[in-house]
């Protein structure tokens, strides 16, 4: 029976609770999650957006500090050349010393869930954006790095495998037979794997590799600073495009998508109510007329027979503002739809469809107004 | 894109000139600019009319852009081909559709829509 062999130079709690730790030729975050790894001969960082979503549902957006990315570029470099205490020092400049809020309600969560300790580490003030009301979902998350977490908690070689618990002649918990061995036929095969999340796993954002969605590689590209408005306009269109085309039918703010979403782009936070009102499915018309009383950030209201062409024709306010002319929809579609109304189209002989309806009678008019909104995926055929 | 007018351009200038178009066209409506969209669909709007002088052959080029990576191009390229490979061009603007890539799904829907009611008879 081999013994592991500790490097007990790495640990959480040494010198203070650290987040980031080096161990095994590869870059950790607690509980045990890979943040770098070895690649062909090489050891580097994991996709950027994986590295933000799990610091940031820990320690807030704060911790993505400009020292993040190129000390994580440096520990790997000292890891490629077996150099673990410089990696382990590069780590450390990074200073992520505060858990956020909502971090700290996540970190005792996971701890218990996975029967481990937390970090003794303090909590800032500032927030991040998912909110505790989400924990269900975050903690989802790290129970995938629930057999890692359990080997940092021993202390030990994650690649050592070990009984489990509750395995015949008392056994559990103690180390198996590298190469299997007395006993070893004993216990499912699936069990005697122990160790951490493949790479495979940790090419995918929290949320996404996991629930069987494609790679992230088409995401539209984000800017790290807000840009002007009309970008702004474009870069929202784009992203909702990309959320429909991945079968998104929700966002869920710290998760998934918008998880990757915001950790590119933390200044899109406030407006991933417009991408997740694009997204929702169609809906009857008088849901969408009784949304109309009820305001919502990412919707806008919406005029079956438009208002501005009703009024320059003469139709009366109470027609135009009746509640069964008023609809709330997404902002986005709102444009899309506008849009749609102003442009040239061969179906309408090259007119707009706002020409097309000049001087048409109140039901054509409402009739082309539903049929878009049919047509846009706003209102149920 | 070319500085050639339409009458200058072979068939497959055309076609490429056309599938520029489709894709500023796509850029214009992204970024909410009418104008250059509506100026756009005129250009490509002569570009058909040139290869419908020059028989059915230089209209089913068009074709070429069924599959065409970018959505307002494939739109386009269907909703001037109706007339002349009917079948091929609502399955083509049913991909769209079905793509649920907006404006351009939208957009095929109302054509597909219109054919199906009898209100767009496509020449």
């Amino acid at each position: 029976m081999q013994r592991a062999n500790l490097d007990r130079t790495t640990d959480w709690s040494r010198e203070g609770p650290r987040t980031l730790i080096v161990k095994d030729g590869a870059v950790w975050m607690w509980p045990g999650i890979p943040l770098a790894m070895e690649q062909s001969g090489v050891v580097q960082p994991l996709p950027r957006h994986w590295v933000r979503s799990w610091i940031s549902a820990l320690h807030g957006f704060e911790a993505q500090n400009t020292r993040l990315e190129p000390a994580l570029i440096r520990a790997s470099a000292h890891l490629t050349v077996g150099d673990e205490g410089k990696a382990q020092r590069a780590l450390d400049l990074v200073k992520i010393e505060r858990l956020s809020p909502e971090g700290a309600v996540l970190m005792r969560a996971v701890a218990e869930e996975l029967g481990i300790s937390p970090l003794e580490m303090a909590v800032g003030t500032r927030s991040l954006p998912w909110g505790v009301g989400n924990l269900g979902p975050q903690l989802a998350l790290f129970r995938h790095f629930a057999r890692a977490a359990a080997e940092f908690e021993k202390g030990d070689n994650p690649d050592q495998p070990r009984w489990p618990k509750g395995a015949p002649d008392s056994q559990g918990g103690e180390y198996a037979p590298a190469n299997g061995g007395v006993g070893s036929a004993d216990v499912a095969p699936e069990t005697r794997r122990i160790g951490g999340p493949s790479l495979e796993d940790a090419r995918e954002p929290p949320g996404i590799g996991h629930n069987g969605g494609p790679p992230l590689d088409d995401m539209p590209d984000i800017p790290e600073e807000e840009p002007a408005p009309k970008l702004v306009n474009a870069l929202l269109k784009s992203l909702a495009t990309w959320l429909v085309k991945r079968g998104v039918v929700a966002l869920i703010p710290g998760v998934g998508e918008a998880a990757a979403i915001v950790q590119l782009g933390v200044w899109l936070y406030q407006y991933l109510p417009y991408l997740d009102a694009y997204i929702q499915s169609p809906q009857s018309l008088q849901d969408l007329q009784d949304a109309a009383n009820d305001p919502q950030p990412g919707y806008q209201i919406h005029h079956i027979v438009e208002q501005t062409s009703a009024r320059k024709e003469g139709y009366p306010n109470s027609d135009i503002e009746a509640p069964e002319n008023v609809v709330r929809i997404s902002t986005l579609k709102h444009w899309q739809i506008s849009n749609w109304y102003s442009t040239p189209n061969t179906e309408f002989n090259g007119l707009s469809p706002r020409n097309y309806l000049r001087g048409k009678d109140w039901a054509e008019k409402v009739r082309i107004g539903r049929k878009a909104l049919i047509d846009f995926g706003v209102l149920k055929p | 894109m070319s500085d050639l007018s339409p009458p200058d351009m072979t068939i497959k200038e055309l076609v490429d000139h056309f599938a520029e178009n489709g894709v500023a066209q796509d850029q214009a409506l992204l970024y909410d600019e009418i104008e250059e969209f509506t100026r756009l669909y005129w250009q490509m709007d002569a570009i058909n009319e040139e290869l419908k002088s020059r028989g059915e052959e230089a209209r089913l080029a068009l074709l070429k852009l069924y599959g065409h990576p970018n959505m307002q191009v494939r739109l386009a390229a269907a909703v001037r081909t109706l007339a002349v490979a009917p079948v091929a061009a609502r399955h083509e603007l049913e991909a769209v559709k079905n793509s649920r890539h907006y404006p351009q799904a939208g957009d095929a829907a109302s054509t597909l829509g219109s054919l199906a009611e009898g209100r767009f008879k496509p020449i």
